[in-house]
């Protein structure tokens, strides 16, 4: 009891130590400090576009809340199930493509966004590919069930990684590219042109739940500068001219042209063509019996 | 592609190790090390434990879209290079990790692995030469740390992607603990063009110990932006003048150029005028090659802001797992963040470049060194325009 008592004690002192520190008056006994603006929020995890990796429930997303896998689903989870080894090591590395899945379960806006007939038009897919769509809490115990791992392994692995979206985002989720060769390209300029479109500002979405605008780190399309991710296409070399016209096609369900918006192809510049003029010179193939050692 | 693969296969590991020896390839993804060495570190008589290939398509260095090219529009020659590569390290299987961003390369990749699958050129009796070998895609979930390969193995094996400590190397102990080699995209790509053509023909471009070909994405202010593929030692003036159209505004208005994706230090403009695009000569400038992602400044750029941007970049993409990377890039943010605005004293420029000598080489992986480059190029070259800015906003003219 006595020790207890004085703990009780010790403790109580800190307490209201940490409480003077953090209303901003000096600790007993030392000279005037600044007020403390440490946040407690500093680690990078936490920093990133998702917010926090704490799940707080919402309605739609509980514990409770229903998730089945459709047929459609189940055939592809087949899929990756024969991908990695039958070993309880394998059957985790389903964990990452099994959450993809869900997502391409879960994205409603894929029917809708038309490409237009360009040279490059195999660049649509017939399915979504998952970037529309997003993680529930169910749906992670779901995989977990399934895959016979601990609900804590898919946490990890949908907390870590960026694009799994553990909140339901609008129908289009614009990701925006702002590292450093999509900036001095012009990114942030785009950034004000989609902010002042749409009305919202980087991180939140759209009243009428259709534009959901984050900011996301490169994207590995930086020749075609600057550009943006919206759900599975990449829309590049943008204009604030020519983003706002992209995102009000996207949302009349009209024809958009994927990839680059003027009129590049692909990563070639836009004075044009600079090598690979003819066809390779000397021979394809060499005798190949002549290889050494 | 898939021109008498059979034949290369049937030559055996050995005759392929020696003859990327031979030519000299050096990894491209970003490091450089010799790829025949590299390969040759598999072990030759393990018959218990399956060994992998891993492709490292996680292109996430900022100014780096090589890889892409390669996977959406060339993805048979990478499938080939699989194939071969894999039989070079005597490997079972590969898995190809594609960063979750390019979508759309990783559909091409997965048409092309079912049209190869189809026409028998990969899973039992590949070619017909009697090898079994596989070769599986995964797509990743967007982190940068996941390019770095023990971060991808982790990643891979569906844990979070935090790298590993090396030693053990993935030659020993990698994917599920077997013996794997990580290599990039490129650099397996080529492989085939190696086998037909001679490595005596790769080695014939570039100067030596930096032969062959490297595919240079150059973007930033230059007129034409493009993803090329030239002759490695190429000198840089010649490749931003002969295929990007020059710097904007004409040469003399460069202010910089970042040489190798974002992770190399910068470089002004008076060493950009006479150096050489290879991994040698750019080392001695100060630089280094990296993934040859150009990315060039113009006299318009505020520099402090491009690289204090790079200083979010390695701040959000940090693992969290070591404590001077995870500390060490949020405080070199935070510290870039006051510096852009001139909200700094000036002893601080040098507890910056202090900070980011704590962290370079003290972390598990490479990404602390990655982080702190940028900063000491940036301080190393361009102090004078973060002091003035300091001494401006001190002086209330900011």
């Amino acid at each position: 009891p006595g020790s207890t008592l004085s703990r009780w004690f010790a403790m109580l002192h800190v307490v209201r130590g940490l409480a003077r520190v953090s209303a901003g008056i000096a600790p007993r006994g030392r000279a005037l400090m600044p007020p403390m603006t440490r946040a407690l929020r500093a680690t990078p995890a936490l920093a990133a576009g998702q917010g926090s990796h704490i799940h707080r429930d919402e309605p739609g997303n509980t514990e409770d809340t229903p998730f089945e896998f459709t047929p459609e689903s189940e055939k592809k989870l087949e899929m990756y199930l024969q991908r990695y080894p039958d070993t309880p090591q394998g059957r985790m590395s389903c964990i990452m493509p099994f959450l993809w899945v869900v997502q391409q379960q879960l994205d409603q806006a894929h029917a809708t966004i038309k490409a237009k007939p360009s040279m490059d038009s195999y660049y649509a897919f017939d399915a979504p590919q998952g970037s529309g769509g997003w993680v529930p809490l169910a749906a992670m115990h779901a995989i977990a069930d399934r895959l016979g791992c601990s609900r804590m392994a898919v946490y990890e692995v949908a907390t870590f990684f960026t694009m799994y979206n553990r909140k339901r985002n609008g129908k289009f989720h614009i990701q925006l590219c702002a590292t450093t060769p999509c900036m001095v390209c012009g990114a942030y300029d785009i950034m004000a042109a989609i902010e002042k479109h749409l009305g919202i500002k980087c991180g939140e979405t759209t009243p009428d739940g259709l534009f959901t605008l984050t900011e996301v780190e490169c994207l590995g399309a930086c020749v075609n500068a600057p550009m943006i991710q919206v759900n599975d296409y990449f829309f590049e070399d943008l204009t604030p001219a020519n983003v706002v016209t992209l995102l009000d096609n996207l949302r009349d369900g009209k024809p958009v042209k994927i990839g680059p918006q003027n009129e590049r192809v692909n990563s070639l510049g836009p004075q044009g063509r600079t090598s690979l003029f003819g066809e390779p010179r000397g021979p394809y193939c060499r005798d190949l019996s002549q290889v050494a050692d | 592609d898939w021109y008498r693969t059979k034949d290369i296969v049937l030559l055996g590991p050995d005759k392929i190790v020696a003859e990327v020896k031979r030519s000299g390839l050096r990894g491209r993804g970003g490091a450089g090390f010799p790829s025949g060495l590299k390969w040759s570190f598999m072990p030759k008589n393990n018959t218990d434990k399956p060994q992998y290939l891993v492709v490292n398509a996680d292109e996430s260095e900022p100014g780096t879209c090589k890889d892409r090219e390669i996977m959406r529009h060339d993805p048979h020659k990478l499938l080939e290079g699989c194939l071969i590569a894999g039989t070079g390290m005597r490997a079972d299987a590969a898995y190809i990790y594609i960063r979750g961003e390019f979508v759309y390369e990783a559909a091409v990749l997965e048409k092309a692995i079912a049209e190869a699958y189809a026409a028998g050129l990969l899973g039992k009796n590949a070619c017909g030469s009697g090898k079994d070998f596989d070769v599986y895609l995964h797509r990743g979930g967007g982190a940068y740390i996941c390019g770095e390969e023990t971060g991808l193995l982790e990643s891979l094996e569906g844990k979070t992607g935090k790298p590993r400590l090396k030693p053990p190397f993935p030659a020993n102990a990698g994917l599920y603990g077997c013996p794997t080699t990580v290599t990039n995209v490129e650099t397996v790509a080529v492989s085939p063009t190696i086998m037909r053509r001679g490595g005596d023909w790769f080695a014939g471009f570039g100067r030596k110990n930096n032969s062959g070909t490297k595919l240079f994405c150059i973007s930033g202010h230059v007129n034409n932006p493009i993803t090329v593929e030239e002759e490695m030692s190429i000198s840089l003036r010649e490749l931003l003048e002969k295929h990007c159209g020059g710097v904007r505004g004409g040469w003399d208005n460069l202010l910089g150029v970042i040489p190798g994706g974002s992770s190399v230090p910068i470089m002004p403009k008076a060493t950009c005028d006479d150096v050489l695009m290879d991994f040698d000569a750019l080392k001695e400038a100060g630089s280094g090659l990296g993934t040859a992602a150009v990315t060039v400044f113009d006299k318009s750029t505020d520099i402090v802001a491009a690289i204090g941007r790079l200083t979010h970049f390695y701040a959000h993409e940090s693992c969290g797992q070591c404590t001077p990377c995870r500390e060490g890039t949020t405080w070199m943010r935070k510290i870039m963040d006051r510096m852009v605005k001139g909200e700094a004293k000036l002893e601080e420029v040098d507890m910056l470049m202090e900070i980011s000598y704590q962290i370079e080489g003290h972390t598990i992986c490479a990404l602390g060194d990655a982080a702190a480059w940028p900063v000491q190029g940036l301080i190393r070259a361009f102090r004078p325009q973060i002091e003035e800015r300091i001494m401006k906003a001190q002086a209330g003219k900011l």
